[in-house]
């Protein structure tokens, strides 16, 4: 250490003295400066909005083509305003660009009336060629938007993504401004759902080059401020002409990231509105009255499993595949391990109606806004499709059986536990991304395995990118795995796992469930279209490369004076129907 | 140097050293003999008990998801403590030999290695961390069996500028002391005055520097944590049990026994720790206070 | 001044450095920006790419992305393609320049006063009571004294917001929290240079002239005791990064720190190595001032210069 001066004089010391008063009350004057600065920079906030939502992460992009996540959802479906709306009650597809819309008998052609004298916000007037425009640059394979798969059954739309075809070949046309038919080359009886999604919802002209800042919108709201990572602020827009009347004047999403302090807002008043609870504090919310009230807990259109890597020994065996499932009881699972009200799957395709009915046995709210069977999706005011007869009865499921499964073991040639003889089977590894939860259900499944079947198992932990890239390039032997419903369908579940599917990862090919996907896709009557989906879920359960492990929950607080917000499989609560209790 | 003994009755005479020494001996032998202990440390969850409050069977009772908080601080002391005393041990391997290379070369060698420690510290290594943990988290290297000691040598090499530094400096000033000129007069070669005296010379600083160390490891491995980039399940840490704590936090109802007690477990070695380094300062090196 | 533009060269030497490592190690992290659960097909997934020139040889983008960096352009996000890089960073400088200043400087006024009444008081119950507080302050992780915080200041006793950028009230506990560790720091490294710098000859002498023991302090041993304070003061700004990364996801700040965390974890090249860049250029100049102030208290380091 610098030993102290010791030259200097007294005399001199004196005058550091001062020097060194001046320069703390010069610190401090700097100081005062600062704050005084930056006490000015704070942002101007002229009044708390209207609503306020914690709304997770920063938006990544505002732009229907480009956005991917939830959050950003929540706020485009704000802004912008398909051909339809969901009914915010019972998901029922409504009027809202389009004032009707009709479908021809083999369900290959579209009809869509769209209302006059919409507007967009900054006044252009808006008509059918603004949506033809619109989803053909959805569609453009150059363009690169990551949901324009979602039209690949527009007649000439997967032609101009292989290369082999022209914008102007794709089946969407605008006989006049007021009309745009939809030509498919299979029948899409969700198209009116797609309808109210963010994907196809029109885009402004100025935001053809992928920029959301400054473009108009055709919104009951419109675009104030973006606050980098704090807010995004809507304020209604004055040129709105559709149908709906929205309550809140101004809308504030919060970027939060941590859950603890989304809660923490919530408990202080500052958002009336948070989007995703901490699993582990749900014991303590529900504990009190006041929170109890405030936390909507509701099944969810998405199912957590387990892939199974074909290409890597012992999973190409199908008696092992089996066995696995057979060991693995989801109701132990969702009931002791993870807790909440998770419910346990059976099948790869969620099941809403039993989890909503458990959930309003449950005391809950609002059983009535679940979905109808997923072929519900297909009825439209105009031309009802008929509704599928089938229920969650007749689906095909999975069973708990580890008597069973060491059965079959035994019969394969494979050594079970209590024989001496057969193969041993080889150990393997369960690879999770890494998150708390993740972790438990890997070690569940591995607990289970050795417990029952006497398989060593190792537990891998990855980060997210890296982990994706190993799922990608079949780097794995099991892997945990999730999907969310792109349009309540089964398809969008049982379309994953064809021969051909981008997110397959799992090497699994087979040609029967090939072929039996193929059939339902192509299927006019819903209620055939549901006995195919039935046959295929069979397959991928009887042979398939899936451990479903159980369907998705979805958590909110809601302010209780907040009306207007229902309980509902896909988590999407309509902005336009919220409004405040006035007593 | 001083004899250790010396050393010894003046750590001890202090009541206050004593009890940090008493309570690190405590729990690095705990660290150590944890499989020999006759303590059933269950790792199980049970969601018949979760969040109970300490009790006859739970002495510190248990998580969310019903796990025996005793076994768990039990199980993630024995990972801390190793987190604590390898990355040390690579700062000190590290930093030892940079310093000694740097301090007893030329100048000219010197001046450039010390010009690469400056650049290391200018680099975000926060960030450089974070970076190559999710780059080595489930790489080939951690699964081959690296696993958690890829992540000790990371929390390691944050910490080894400081310690170059530190020992550079001091065999510039050892170099220069009468032996050491008259040694090098003679014909001793470079390397082994560096190796046979000046290294033993320089102990009682390195010996400081690592207690000093060690709670920042232990505090850097709670960090990374709460980023979810630390010790992964089913391991645990007291960096991870703290994170559970803040998570648990709220403010409707709070568990106060998983705040507690994982809280004053770190809190006591660190605070142990850092007595004890500041105690062997005085000690070992009495122009400083 | 030849110092100056000696020391300004090392300075671009090593920000060019620090940029290609980064680089590097970015690079080098496996997956890719636009990988997700699920992913558009090959050829969209290759169009996007091209977009952001991604596919062009490694490089060729490191040359890329230098020069944009150089004429100050570097682009849009690749997460937040609506933004620019730049528009980014430079959002969230206010939030973490006012957090990070007024931070230090509590901690160093705080630091202050408690290192001088622990030295006044040397051995007697304040002493250790401050000693115990400074060890407490670098003995948690910073996340949970700011979870109890949170709970007794805005919940137990509701006087301050709990979390949000909004008032000057909201800055009020993340400041406090961050300043902890710069304030337990500073306290003790004054209180041990405040009783070294007593027993030297001038506080004999000043004391013998009749000036009070803390009169003694203050007006003779500050000065000198605060050399070692200063010489470290560099690194606990640079490391209150750290600290700053938990407070700002904590109570919800927009702030810089985050970035280093996301943009690595959402493999955003250009916004982390934006965001190192402008650490590193901070850090140099923290260093330059540091070695300035240190010139001015204490004269003999100007000389060794």
């Amino acid at each position: 250490m610098i030993s102290p001066g010791r030259g200097l004089m007294p005399t001199n010391q004196v005058r550091n003295i001062g020097q060194s008063f001046l320069s703390g009350s010069g610190w401090l004057l700097g100081g005062i400066v600062i704050l005084g600065l930056f006490m000015a920079s704070f942002p101007d906030l002229p009044d708390r909005a209207d609503l306020v939502i914690g709304n997770g992460t920063d938006p990544g992009s505002l732009h229907p083509h480009r956005a991917s996540g939830i959050p950003e959802g929540r706020i485009i479906r704000a802004l912008h305003e398909g051909l339809l709306l969901l009914d915010p009650q019972t998901l029922d597809p409504i009027p809202a660009c389009a004032h009707s819309w009709q479908v021809s008998k083999d369900g290959k052609t579209w009809t869509f009336r769209i209302q006059k004298g919409l507007l967009w916000s900054n006044g252009d007037p808006l008509d059918a060629t603004d949506f033809r425009r619109s989803w053909l640059d959805l569609i453009d394979p150059l363009r690169g938007a990551p949901y324009g798969d979602l039209l690949d059954a527009v007649s000439g739309a997967r032609e101009w993504r292989n290369g082999e075809g022209t914008r102007e070949e794709v089946g969407i046309q605008t006989p006049d401004p007021w009309t745009l038919v939809v030509e498919l080359s299979r029948p899409l009886p969700w198209l009116p759902f797609l309808c109210t999604q963010t994907p196809l919802q029109p885009v402004h002209p100025l935001g053809r080059d992928g920029n959301a800042l400054g473009v108009p919108t055709n919104g009951p709201w419109m675009l104030d401020r973006w606050d980098l990572r704090d807010r995004i602020r809507l304020v209604k827009s004055p040129n709105y002409q559709g149908p709906s009347r929205v309550h809140m004047e101004t809308i504030d999403f919060l970027a939060i990231e941590s859950g603890n302090t989304l809660v923490n807002l919530f408990a202080h008043g500052s958002i009336d509105w948070a989007v995703g609870v901490p699993p582990l504090l749900m014991p303590f919310l529900e504990k009190d009255p006041f929170w109890k009230e405030a936390l909507r807990t509701d099944p969810y259109l998405g199912i957590s499993f387990y892939r199974l890597n074909f290409q890597k020994p012992p999973l190409d065996d199908p008696t092992i595949r089996k066995a696995l499932s057979l060991t693995l009881d989801r109701q132990a699972l969702c009931q002791e391990v993870l807790g909440g009200n998770l419910q346990p799957a059976w099948s790869f395709v969620p099941w809403p109606e039993p989890a909503l009915a458990a959930h309003a046995e449950a005391g809950n709210l609002a059983p009535e806004s679940a979905l109808p069977g997923y072929s519900g999706m297909a009825a439209t005011i105009n031309s009802p499709v008929p509704t599928a007869d089938l229920t969650v009865n007749q689906w095909a499921t999975l069973g708990y059986d580890p008597d069973q499964a060491r059965k079959l073991l035994q019969e394969a040639g494979w050594k079970a536990p209590g024989s001496n003889t057969g193969r041993p089977i080889p150990d393997f590894e369960i690879l999770h991304s890494s998150g708390s939860t993740h972790a438990l259900v890997a070690e569940w499944l591995q607990s289970s395995w050795s417990r029952e079947l006497g398989i060593e198992t190792r537990i891998r932990s990855m980060e997210w990118r890296s982990f994706l890239q190993v799922q990608r390039s079949l780097d794995y032997d099991v892997s945990r795995s999730s999907w969310i419903a792109d349009f309540p369908d089964p398809a969008t579940f049982l379309e994953l796992f064809t021969s051909t599917a981008t997110n397959n990862r799992t090497g699994w090919s087979d040609e029967e469930y090939d072929q039996m996907v193929e059939k339902a896709r192509n299927a006019a009557n819903a209620g055939v279209r549901m006995w195919h989906w039935r046959e295929a879920e069979r397959i991928l359960l009887d042979r398939g490369p899936v451990l479903p492990l159980w369907s998705t929950t979805s958590s909110n607080l809601v302010a209780p004076a907040l009306q207007g917000f229902f309980a509902n499989p896909l988590d999407q609560h309509d902005l336009r129907a919220l409004k405040w209790d006035t007593p | 140097m001083k004899p250790l003994k010396t050393i010894l009755s003046a750590l001890f005479k202090d009541p206050f050293t004593f009890v940090a020494i008493l309570w690190l001996a405590i729990v690095t032998l705990t660290a150590l003999f944890l499989p020999l202990l006759p303590l059933e440390l269950s790792h199980e969850t049970d969601s018949t008990v979760a969040l109970n409050a300490p009790s006859q069977e739970h002495w510190f009772g248990t998580d969310a998801l019903g796990r025996d908080l005793f076994s768990r601080i039990l199980r993630g002391t024995r990972i801390s403590i190793a987190c604590g005393i390898a990355g040390a041990l690579t700062a000190l391997i590290l930093g030892v030999g940079y310093g000694l290379i740097s301090g007893g070369g030329s100048d000219r060698r010197d001046h450039w290695l010390m010009r690469f420690v400056d650049l290391v510290d200018s680099i975000p290594l926060v960030f450089l961390v974070i970076l190559v943990a999710s780059v080595l988290r489930g790489s080939a290297l951690e699964a081959s069996g690296g696993g958690l000691g890829v992540f000790f040598v990371i929390l390691g090499a944050v910490y080894w500028t400081p310690m170059a530094r530190i020992v550079r400096g001091e065999t510039r000033v050892l170099r220069h002391r009468e032996w050491a000129l008259a040694a090098t007069a003679l014909g001793v070669p470079q390397k082994r005055i560096l190796w046979r005296e000046v290294l033993p010379n320089l102990m009682p600083t390195i010996i400081v520097t690592v207690t000093l160390i060690v709670p920042r490891v232990l505090l850097f491995e709670a960090f990374l944590s709460f980023l979810g980039l630390g010790v992964q399940s089913p391991a645990v840490s007291w960096g991870t049990l703290a994170r559970d704590a803040f998570e648990v936090l709220n403010p409707v109802q709070t568990a106060w026994w998983l705040i507690l007690y994982p809280s004053l477990t770190l809190a006591l070695t660190l605070l142990a720790l850092n007595l004890l380094g500041d105690q062997l300062r005085k000690i070992l090196d009495p122009k400083q206070r | 001044m030849q110092l100056i533009v000696r020391r300004s060269v090392a300075s671009l030497i090593t920000i060019w450095a620090v940029f290609t490592i980064s680089f590097l190690v970015i690079r080098s992290a496996p997956g890719g920006p636009f990988d997700a659960e699920r992913d558009p097909p090959e050829a969209v997934k290759a169009a996007i790419e091209a977009r952001y020139q991604l596919d062009a040889p490694l490089w060729q983008q490191y040359l890329d992305q230098g020069w944009s960096w150089l004429t100050l352009n570097p682009g849009p996000s690749l997460r937040q393609p609506d933004h620019d890089v730049s528009t980014i960073l430079a959002a969230g400088i206010p939030a973490s320049f006012l957090l990070g200043t007024l931070a230090l400087l509590l901690g160093i006024i705080l630091g202050t006063i408690l290192g001088v009444i622990a030295a006044w008081q040397q051995d007697r119950w304040p002493d250790r009571v401050i000693t115990l507080f400074a060890s407490m302050g670098i003995s948690l992780p910073l996340y949970v004294i700011a979870g109890l915080l949170i709970l007794l200041l805005a919940f137990q006793l509701p006087w301050l917001p709990p979390a949000g950028w909004t008032t000057a009230a909201s800055a009020i506990l993340p400041i406090i929290c961050l300043a902890l560790a710069p304030a337990a720091q500073v306290a003790r490294l004054l209180r041990s240079g405040l009783i070294e710098a007593s027993q030297e000859d001038y506080a004999r002498t000043a004391r013998s002239k009749g000036r009070g023991v803390v009169g003694t302090l203050l007006f003779h041993c500050l000065r000198p005791a605060s050399i070692p304070v200063t010489s470290t003061l560099g690194p606990t700004a640079a490391a209150m990064l750290t600290g700053s990364l938990v407070i700002e996801q904590i109570f919800a700040i927009p702030g810089v720190g985050m970035h280093f965390i996301q943009g690595a974890m959402n493999r955003d090249y250009p916004l982390v190595l934006g965001a190192v860049l402008l650490y590193t250029i901070l850090l140099q100049i923290l260093t330059l001032l540091g070695d300035l102030l240190m010139g001015w208290l204490d004269p003999r380091a100007r000389v060794e210069e």
